[in-house]
């Protein structure tokens, strides 16, 4: 079977698919069933409460105490007395079997939550629902095991949520099958920068083709899936993974020697993460620098905005992993199109044009001022770059920073000479802006991903819209590169962190335009460093000058292609 | 019985994890503990109602405490509830 692959590499597992819920066949009960369905509630309750112990013990080691705690919130009401009288009140009243009858409380109890006017306590009834599915799944004696995954684990399901992300021993998970999403969709993103490998496939049907536990191998460079295959493919996939594994085994010679060009000009090779699990990449592969901390998986991971003392320990412990090199870390960039289950959002018609990063902040200034406290407390230990998300005009820039001297002033700090301000570009009108935009900041960084979808109207994540999203097509080659030379000019630090920053086929033109630094897939860095020391600086300025004149991106290709094939640098 | 009112400072308000913590403490005093905000009132020894009283910051709440230990209850719970963090 075939799919998208999103992520490359080799690897098998044991299938495991996503959970979708117990199923409740309801059924009515007569007068004299009413003892016997107390019985049952009372044992499922018992057994419900043993697995959510269990949990929290997991949730309190692997996740730390901030979200053990809710879970000791649910254990706490589950076995309350109010529960047990109000679904006993339910059976009696309603006639109906112990796990419709804890069903019917959840729901309730979840609906009298929602009608409260504060928007935290309104999202606190999906805490009930969880609840009434503990109750379920304990009333019918569901084995709570199949939320723990097998010690190498291919995770499958219609999409992987963040919240799914943070529930999963992710050190496990050798491999995601999902079927929803695209090259830059959540699922993708994790997997890339796990380095497992990822497939989307739309057309798979979980329930005809796989099993849980069934052996699954996945092939993330050509998007193939096997499921229980016969012992001739294991071998030639066996044969393709060694010499995945000998090429790796050659770029991590180059671990020590500078990221620079042949004639010895220095570009930093910088790594994006998602939060703690990944900076240890980072550290491996010996990154120059964190080029973007995408914070919306620490504030995905808990059922509460994270605290002001979990940012701070998040930030800090990359800051001090990194040892004085710069750490950006981008402001919580969210919206419509990936809320936060504590946060929820009116429906937009077009989400990418809406309420989404700095705007969405702006709404929520306690949750902007804890970040910028939390980011504060960090570049006490080592200089921290904080980055404006969705930046379209000036004045955003300003209150931001207005709120950062505020939060100074009140700590008492009279500087904060570790903390740099930035923006992200990614809409035209940044790109229109930089002149100004680079008076007023310290440094900026370019997100190709939204600047290619912004600067051609072309949205990133439609399938129908391969053809006119292009990262080569010349408007937004020569954006970047306005960018990008005039903040040389300003002499203010510049980055590249969306995907193009890892493709290699970009590079001699990043080069050549004087980037500071490229930001990208630790994993990647190693690839990119290897084609970087073969370059000559001189020779890619005046590439650069060549492709700032071809008008399509089929031109601008080739060219780059040419440029590399030259040098006998394409794999 | 005695009874002070306060507000809650904490920003997030009693919501699952603060409650949570607030339900802990109240178990440990013997006498009835019962939180009033607006027209309801609930059992500050009962998490799902406490919660269900939809407390966020800045609430003005009443505690109110009856039984043998209700003077060290009340200092405890009031200190308890404007101490709160997240």
């Amino acid at each position: 079977m075939n799919g998208l692959a999103v992520s490359g590499g080799i690897s098998f597992g044991n299938a495991f698919l996503l959970d979708s819920g117990a199923q409740i066949n309801c059924r009515g009960i007569s007068a004299d069933q009413i003892d016997s369905e107390m019985t049952r509630f009372i044992e499922g309750r018992d057994r419900a409460a043993v697995n959510l112990e269990n949990l929290i013990v997991k949730v309190r080691a692997e996740m730390g105490d901030d979200k053990a705690e809710i879970f000791e919130g649910h254990l706490e009401i589950l076995s309350s007395d109010d529960v047990e009288e109000g679904v006993r009140e339910i059976i009696i009243e309603r006639k109906v079997c112990a796990e419709k009858a804890a069903e019917i409380f959840a729901e309730e109890n979840a609906r009298e939550m929602e009608e409260l006017e504060d928007e935290y306590f309104r999202e606190r009834g999906q805490d009930f629902r969880d609840i009434g599915q503990q109750l379920i799944k304990g009333i019918l004696n569901i084995d709570p095991d199949e939320r723990k995954l097998p010690e190498q684990a291919v995770v499958m399901g219609e999409e992987l949520s963040p919240s799914q992300t943070a529930s999963l021993d992710m050190s496990r998970v050798k491999g995601l099958i999902v079927k929803t999403g695209g090259k830059n969709s959540h699922a993708a993103i994790i997997a890339r920068s796990l380095e497992i490998p990822a497939l989307i496939m739309p057309d798979l049907d979980f329930s005809e083709h796989v099993k849980n536990n069934d052996i699954v191998y996945i092939d993330g460079e050509s998007g193939e899936l096997w499921i229980n295959p016969d012992e001739m493919t294991i071998e030639s996939l066996k044969r393709k993974e060694e010499k995945l594994e000998r090429d790796k085994a050659e770029l991590l010679k180059l671990l020590d020697d500078p990221s620079q060009t042949k004639d010895g000009h220095p570009v930093g090779l910088y790594a994006n993460v998602g939060g703690t699990f990944d900076i240890g990449n980072a550290v491996r592969y010996k990154a120059d620098g964190i080029g973007l901390f995408r914070t919306e998986f620490l504030f995905m991971e808990t059922m509460t905005s994270p605290t002001l003392a979990r940012q701070t320990e998040v930030y800090q412990n990359a800051v001090e992993s990194m040892e004085g090199k710069n750490v950006i870390i981008r402001l919580l960039d969210t919206g419509a199109d990936k809320p936060l289950p504590y946060w929820p959002l009116p429906q937009e018609e077009n989400p990418f044009l809406g309420i989404r990063g700095i705007r969405l902040l702006f709404q929520k200034e306690d949750i902007l001022r804890t970040q910028i406290q939390a980011l504060l407390q960090a570049s006490k230990s080592g200089p921290v770059g904080m980055m404006i998300p969705m930046i379209g005009s000036l004045k955003p820039i300003e209150r931001v920073r207005a709120l950062v001297e505020e939060e100074k002033l009140a700590l008492g700090w009279k500087d904060a000479e570790n903390l740099m301000l930035g923006v992200m570009i990614e809409t035209p009108a940044a790109v229109q802006l930089i002149k100004e935009i680079l008076d007023i900041v310290d440094f900026v960084s370019i997100g190709t991903n939204d600047l290619t979808q912004y600067m051609l109207a072309a949205d990133r994540g439609n399938p129908s819209m391969t053809d006119y999203y292009d990262e080569f097509h010349p408007a937004v080659l020569r954006s970047i590169a306005h960018v990008i030379i005039q903040a040389g000019k300003k002499g203010k630090l510049n980055g590249i962190c969306g995907e193009l920053a890892g493709n290699p086929l970009a590079l001699p033109f990043f080069v050549g335009l004087g980037v500071d630094e490229l930001s990208t897939n630790a994993s990647s860095i190693l690839k990119l460093k290897k084609i970087l020391r073969e370059i000559d600086f001189a020779e890619a300025k005046n590439l650069v000058e060549e492709i700032l004149r071809i008008p399509t991106s089929e031109g601008i290709r080739m060219r780059l292609h040419r440029f590399l094939a030259d040098r006998d640098l394409l794999k | 019985m005695v009874q002070e009112t306060i507000v809650v400072s904490n920003p997030t308000g009693l919501h699952t994890r603060p409650a949570k913590q607030v339900v802990s403490e109240a178990k440990n005093f013997e006498c009835d503990i019962t939180i009033r905000f607006g027209e309801k009132e609930a059992n500050m020894k009962s998490l799902l109602k406490l919660m269900k009283l939809g407390i966020s910051h800045n609430h003005k709440i009443d505690i109110v405490c009856d039984g043998t230990d209700e003077a060290q209850a009340l200092a405890h719970m009031k200190n308890f509830i404007l101490n709160l963090e997240g």
